[in-house]
Formats: structure tokens, sequence, C-alpha cells
């Protein structure tokens, strides 16, 4: 008894210098140290982009004369760019949760069960549910950490550049990659793509099917953001400007409308000879506008990513159970 | 540990009426057998007979449809059993990115009774190169290096799905030397499993043969060899047996020309005008699984019958 009682103590005071991963947490970083490694520079390069291009913009605009004159009147040759390069960084943090989701998501566990790994790990003295916690530990991290740090600072600078420019947050290169919804989206796909890895149990089907999920639950997610809180509602006179304190809101219908309310279609009387007596026979003297306030921006990122949690919730339960009830 | 109780057990392995069932149908059914610890034995049986669900089932790898499976006297799905047994797979899968001393640290950081220097031992005297990729080594190698898993794991029951079926024949001869060598050392019992007799008859000295998903045969080498004869003998005219014979249980009859040739399951003395000859273990096996209508055999060690103990 004692060669065996002995052996693990010498073998365990090799690790004594300084806090080490042990068990489950060390073998998750070693099998899975590249992607570890991949998703730091990414999250890292991203911020650092971030950083750079927000101060780029802001030089630009201070060098063109900004705050002093308005941004209205900023020659496009400035503002360009600055709309550009946004832009472009919607469109790649837009691809993040399909990447994040077939690439790290999918092979998570389909990996380890087709290459018998599973077995043997759920062999050594380690229960299939808490490597499987360990496993989840990992795709939450893989999933949250780039997105949240990058979703934030794209916050940060679009905030920063939006008074140049586009100002309409409910689209989806602003709405879905700036706050907490790029991480929402993302924790989506990268569990169902866990979700999906389980259930495949191999590693290319488990991607393919994963990436056809992640497309579609995108476009579908499109019809979603504008659903997620109830327009605010203003009229003004139909020959008037429009008010001054809607810069920053996004219109999401219009009409014109009589003194009492009634709305007609925004193209009412347009094609009449007589617009004006046309105008003047419905009683229609205002414009009303439907929209939504900046303010409720945040509130409209946040329970859209609280749904999307749910479901990610739900299918992490949906694994857990399984995993418990079935053998890998 | 497990508790003292537990630990004493004198059975390595018990299932009764053990049974799992797949989609296409029974792979395992109504299982009921006793494996002696400290045994080597060989898990016998035909391609597709149960062997590696048997395995899978006692790993926890497959679960079971019905009946229960105890690791020395442990149900196997509470989890004190995980220290105590070590499952060498079929295709012996280890992480092909890591290096052999990694992957032996991964056996230290999951197992609570590591034994590094046991492990380190084995893979030293196969001179396989610590800082080399699982990826890179040889079929051999590689075995050695799941050997080594196993054994640094210190288990009490070791349970080997095919262990030689993808080794040359001196990596097949090193691997059994070195199995032998640290079975012995340590009272570990094995039960692994093959479909070739040849390939297990000279380690072990306990049999399970599994035909179509029952048990067949199971208990000492030694005893089964002792139970059985060959007899050979001019044929009746009628085409029967001889009379002489009646006490014993045929297993297998064949004839050619006027001569029979019967494998017999003795009881008692065999007397009469025929000659009779000590089969080896390969005859008797090839008996039973020509045989199915055979009743199957287990030696008294072999036999569970919990409910019987219960009652007694």
């Amino acid at each position: 008894m004692s060669t065996l009682t002995h052996a693990p103590d010498r073998a365990g005071s090799r690790h004594k210098s300084g806090p080490r991963p042990r068990g489950l947490v060390w073998l998750m970083l070693r099998q899975h140290r590249v992607m570890l490694l991949m998703v730091t520079a990414l999250t890292v390069l991203g911020a650092l982009w971030i950083v750079y291009q927000r101060g780029v913009a802001l030089d630009a605009v201070h060098a063109a004369g900004w705050p002093e004159k308005p941004a209205a009147e900023l020659s496009q040759r400035v503002l360009t760019p600055i709309q550009d390069r946004i832009g472009t960084m919607g469109f790649a943090l837009s691809m993040l949760p399909i990447v994040l989701g077939v690439f790290c998501g999918a092979p998570l566990i389909a990996a380890d069960q087709e290459q018998g790994t599973a077995q043997l790990v759920t062999t050594q003295s380690v229960p299939r549910r808490r490597w499987l916690a360990h496993k989840l530990g990992i795709g939450l991290i893989v999933a949250l950490a780039p997105t949240v740090v990058l979703g934030f600072l794209h916050l940060w600078w679009w905030r920063a550049v939006s008074p140049f420019g586009d100002r309409n947050w409910l689209q989806g290169s602003v709405f879905d990659n700036t706050g907490p919804m790029l991480a929402a989206l993302t924790l989506l796909t990268v569990v169902a793509g866990i979700t999906i890895g389980l259930l495949a149990r191999r590693v290319l089907l488990a991607m393919v099917v994963t990436f056809v999920f992640a497309v579609v639950s995108q476009l579908a997610w499109t019809w979603v953001p504008a659903m997620l809180a109830t327009p605010h509602r203003a009229s003004y006179p139909l020959n008037g400007d429009y008010p001054s304190g809607l810069t920053t809101a996004v219109e999401v219908d219009n009409w014109v409308s009589t003194a009492s309310g009634e709305l007609f279609g925004f193209g009412t009387c347009i094609e009449e000879k007589k617009y004006e007596a046309c105008l003047a026979d419905k009683g229609i003297v205002n414009r009303t506008i439907e929209y939504f306030s900046y303010d409720q921006m945040a509130v409209m990122q946040w329970t859209g990513a609280g749904i999307l949690t749910a479901v990610s919730v739900s299918l992490i339960a949906f694994v857990v159970v399984r995993v418990g009830r079935r053998p890998l | 540990m497990t508790t003292p109780d537990t630990t004493r057990s004198p059975w390595a392995l018990e299932a009764q009426g053990l049974g799992k069932k797949y989609r296409r149908g029974w792979a395992l059914q109504d299982c009921s057998f006793r494996l002696p610890a400290g045994r080597i034995c060989g898990l016998v049986g035909p391609n597709g007979a149960g062997k590696s669900t048997l395995l899978g089932l006692a790993t926890r790898l497959v679960e079971a449809t019905t009946g229960e499976l105890r690791v020395f006297g442990v149900p196997v799905d509470s989890p004190d059993v995980m220290p105590r047994y070590a499952y060498l797979g079929q295709e012996k899968a280890l992480f092909k990115r890591f290096t052999v001393a990694e992957t032996l640290r991964m056996g230290q950081e999951l197992n609570p009774h590591w034994d590094q220097a046991a492990a380190e031992r084995i893979v030293r005297a196969g001179d396989v190169p610590s800082h080399a990729r699982i990826g890179t080594l040889s079929g051999g190698q590689r075995t050695r290096v799941a050997f080594a898993l196993a054994f640094g794991k210190r288990p009490d029951l070791l349970l080997l799905d095919e262990p030689m079926a993808d080794l040359d024949p001196l990596a097949r001869n090193e691997m059994s030397g070195l199995l032998m060598a640290e079975a012995a050392e340590r009272g570990t019992t094995v039960l692994m499993s093959s479909h070739m007799l040849t390939e297990l008859e000279d380690m072990c000295d306990y049999l399970l043969v599994i035909s179509g998903g029952r048990v067949r045969m199971a208990g000492e080498t030694e005893e089964l060899l002792s139970l059985h004869k060959l007899v050979t003998g001019a044929r009746e005219e009628s085409g029967e047996l001889p009379a002489g014979l009646a006490p014993h249980t045929v297993i297998e009859n064949r004839t050619s020309g006027r001569q029979f040739t019967a494998m017999l399951r003795t009881e008692g003395p065999v007397y009469g005008d025929w000659q009779s000859m000590e089969p080896t273990l390969e005859e008797i096996l090839l008996a039973y699984l020509r045989s199915p209508g055979t009743p199957p055999l287990l030696t008294p060690s072999a036999q569970c019958d919990r409910r019987a103990e219960r009652a007694a």
C-alpha cells in the first residue's frame, strides 16, 4: 500500500509552485489550447482595432472642425470612411456567431465522441456529468469572452460616430452587433452547435448542420427586434419641420392624419391632380410617425438578449439531462 | 476508497439477469455469472456475440436494459466504482495531439490513486519517448501508452476489449508479458475479450464464453478441461451413440465413416471400449459454439444466483 500512497504525493509536489490548473480544468485547457489561443487573439486584436479606429474617426472629425462646425456640414470625404469602417466591423462581427458556433460549438463534444476520447475521459475516475460541466464551461467562455468584449466596445465606437451618419440603430449591423446582443446571438449558436454535435456524433456533419442553423436563425432573427418594444407615436404639421427631438429615434412607420388623429396611408392624395383639395376634403393636416426612441435601444437589446439566453439555457438543460441519462 | 465491505468482495464482477437491447435486438440477454477476484479471465465469443456490450456495461459506456451488474459488490452506476476499474477500448483512443508525458499527466489529473512511477516505468520499458506526440507513435507504442494509462490508475479490475487485435506478433508478445507481470504484481483481476481463444489461452486461468448474447460457459480453465472428454469409437449400426455414454451430456457428436467422435461433458468416469482423450480448450469451445442447443456450463465459482443465496 505504501507505494500507492507515496507515488501521487511525489507527483503532486512537483506541481506545488504556484496555483496550477488541476484535474478536468487542466484537461480542458490542454485539449482546447489552440482554440482558446485563437479566441484570445481574436478578442485582443478586435478590441485593439476598435479602440484604434474610434480614435482615427474622432481625430478626423476634430481635424475637420467638429464640434464647432455641426456634423451635418462636414464634408463627405471625412464622413464616408468613418461610416465605411464601422460598417465593415459590423459585418465582421455579424460573422462571429456563425464562426464560433461552427468551429468551436459543433466539434466541442462531437470530436470527443468521434475519436473515442469521450469514452477515454469518462472511464477515468471522472463522472460524465462533471466532464460535461467542464466542456460546457469551455463552450461558454469561447462564446461569451470575445463577444462581450467586442460587443460593448463596438457599441462604444458606434455611439461616438453615430452623429456623423446613419443613426438607424435598429438595423441588424448595429442592433445585433452591439451591447449584449452579439454575446446572446453567439451563445445561442455555440450552444446549438454543442447540442447538434452531441446528437450527430460526427464533427463534419455537426459543423454543416450548425452552419445551416446559424444562418437560418440569424435571418429569422431580423424580424424580431422591431417586436421587442412598443413604438411611440408623434404627429407634426403636414408642412412643418421634422421634430428636432427625434433625430436619434428610428422611424418604423408613417402616415398622414387628421386633427382628430384618423390615419391615412403615407401616399394619400399624392396622385390626385387637386392635391390640396383632396387633403382639405379628408381633413388631413398632420403627419404621424411611429418610432423607437434612442432610450429604448438598451431596453430592446437586453430584452432580445434575454429571450436568446433563455433559449440557450433550455438547450443546455437538454444536453445536461441527455448526457446524464444516456451514455456518450 | 470504497467502504471496507465492498473492497473485500470476493467477486470482481457479478451479473444477475443482465441484458442490453438495442434497436436491432438483444445484444446481451439474461446473463448471470460471477468473476472471482484475482483471476485473469478471457471473454471469448464469435464476432457480435456481445463481448463489447458486456465490457461497455461494466464501464457504464452502455446502460443495461435489464438486470444488474456489480463491480466488487458495488452497483456499477455508483461513482465509487470508477477508480476501481480501468478500461482499454478496442480502438485505444487517446488524444492524438497530446505528448506521451501529457497523456500520463491526464491520468494523474483524473485519477485519485494514480501511480506515476508505474506508468512511467511501463512507457520507458518500451523506449517510447515521453515528448513524442501520440499521433506519431506506432500501433504497438500507442498500445503501450494506453496500457500505462490503464495500469497507472491502479485498478483492481482491468477490462480490455480486444487488446491484442491490431498488434504484430512481437508487440503482442511484449504486451501480454507486460500485462501478466503487472497483473501478477498487484493481483489485478483482468477481463479481456477476444474472438480468438488462442490469443488468450496462455494467459487466462478463467474463461467466460458468450455467444448470441448469452453466457455459454464460465469457469476455471482447468476445471472446464477436466469436465470434458473427447471420445472416439465405432459407430453403432443404428447411428445412435453407444448406450454406455448415456450418463454424460453430449455436447457434439460427429461421425465419419464407421467412426464417431463425441465431445462429452462427463458426469463421472467414462467406461467402455472407446478411445478417450483430453480435449484442448479450443476443441471444447468450438463444440459449444457449434451446438447452440447445449445447456450452458457454469462451474460453481461462476454461478451467480443471489435469490438462491438470499433464500438460504
